[in-house]
């Protein structure tokens, strides 16, 4: 399997800068379970595999609900290109300073959202600036 | 992590301890810059033990996006 898809649906990657939380909508960790068995199938793993993998992903993430950054939502649908990445600029913008760690840097509008104290940064380049504590 | 027919191994993997440093001046504990490491290395275990293709992996991800903003899109006025 890619990293690129299910590592932004499962972990967003969300970062909070000041103490490096990692983050997520708890919203798309409960649509990620809900397909646990579909996306088992196609992956060629068993439904137990896959579980007890996201089990151990998820053990270390703070899922925020809906109501930790509805406030956000709105403004968060003009920082990206596609609507359905709104919930992960969403909580970045309701945990700024914050940092988006994402394959996929062109979906979201890393300009704009860095006036508002969220980096947008692909992985490579997020190890690199913790390593050179930037 | 246990893997069914596949063989599961123990790898022991060293963090630069430059980076537990700069972690640590962070504020952020040895033991938790260990737990943020080994979640992302779950997700390459899983991510190598997977038959998923790059565009299959785009396409299941889009739609668990598409189905979570449908419960969230009612919210975002």
């Amino acid at each position: 399997m890619s990293t690129e898809g299910i590592t932004r649906t499962s972990l967003a990657i969300l970062l909070h800068t000041d103490n490096c939380e990692v983050i997520a909508p708890a919203e798309l960790s409960e649509e990620l379970r809900a397909h646990s068995t579909e996306i088992s199938r196609k992956a060629g793993l068993t439904q137990q595999q896959f579980e007890e993998a996201l089990d151990r992903l998820l053990e270390n993430v703070e899922l925020v609900p809906l109501s930790g950054y509805i406030s956000d939502l709105k403004r968060a649908l003009k920082l990206v290109r596609d609507e359905t990445d709104a919930p992960f600029a969403a909580l970045a913008l309701a945990k700024s300073p914050s940092t988006i760690i994402t394959y996929n840097k062109k979906h979201f509008k890393s300009r704009e959202l860095l006036r508002v104290g969220v980096q947008v940064l692909r992985p490579a380049v997020a190890v690199s600036r913790l390593r050179y504590g930037d | 992590m246990s893997c069914g027919t596949m063989v599961a191994e123990t790898v022991p993997v060293e963090i630069p301890a430059e980076i537990l440093e700069l972690a640590e001046r962070s504020g952020i504990s040895r033991e938790k810059m260990s737990a943020i490491l080994r979640s992302f290395a779950v997700l390459e275990v899983l991510a190598s033990s997977s038959k998923l293709s790059k565009k299959d992996a785009d396409k299941l991800s889009r739609e668990i996006k598409i189905a979570a903003w449908k419960r969230l899109s009612p919210y975002r006025h």
